[in-house]
């Protein structure tokens, strides 16, 4: 027996474990890690983030992420394009998708479920929850 | 061939996502999803379904006599 079910998804408060999931599996994407407390410079000024995964930006160093006012981006991504790298919006889509595949596997896993993942095409991710 | 109950979740890249539970036997594939839902809400993550169907049971294949596989 199969059951399709299609759905749209909003993250209304952002889980921190979720979030660090999420952050890990990006950075391993970019080729990069996980910074905590990092200040992400600009071509002017910068920012301190909870959060960052550092990178070769033409004009920054970081991608930084924080949780003040909402789940937020901050990234001086000009010419980020011309390297290969994911402009600020481009970072937000796959963090944003990263985040809900993270809480798809963090709540299968606490319903004692075994998780496999892979990536589709399309750029699409795939779970496989094993009861 | 013995059916693992299995969810299956793709998540797209706008992060919407499409869930198919496969070899469940009765309602236990709607159960599993009310629970993941539920779950996923405490994680903040709110899912509005926007589809659902029940998939027709493929029929089993039936052996024809004589015949020859490639």
């Amino acid at each position: 027996m199969s059951h399709w079910t299609v759905a749209r998804v909003s993250i209304s408060k952002v889980d921190r474990q979720v979030l660090e999931r999420a952050l890990r599996a990006l950075a391993e994407k970019l080729g990069t890690s996980v910074q905590r407390g990092f200040y992400v410079k600009g071509h002017k000024g910068g920012k301190w983030c909870e959060y960052a995964l550092p990178a070769n930006l033409p004009y920054g160093n970081a991608y930084g992420v924080s949780l003040e006012g909402g789940l937020t981006v901050y990234v001086d991504d000009f010419g980020a394009g011309k390297r290969g790298l994911p402009t600020a919006e481009e970072f937000a889509r796959m963090l944003h998708q990263l985040y809900v595949a993270a809480a798809v596997a963090s709540a299968a896993e606490e319903m004692g479920m075994k998780v496999e993942a892979c990536e589709r095409g399309e750029g699409a991710i795939e779970l496989l929850l094993v009861r | 061939m013995i059916w693992v109950p299995t969810t299956k979740v793709l998540v797209g890249r706008d992060g919407s996502v499409v869930v198919e539970g496969v070899g469940y036997s009765g309602s236990e594939c709607l159960e599993d999803l009310e629970k993941l839902l539920e779950k996923l809400r405490e994680k903040g993550v709110e899912v509005k379904v926007i589809a659902q169907k029940r998939a027709t049971p493929i029929p089993s294949p039936r052996l024809a006599a004589g015949s020859s596989s490639s």
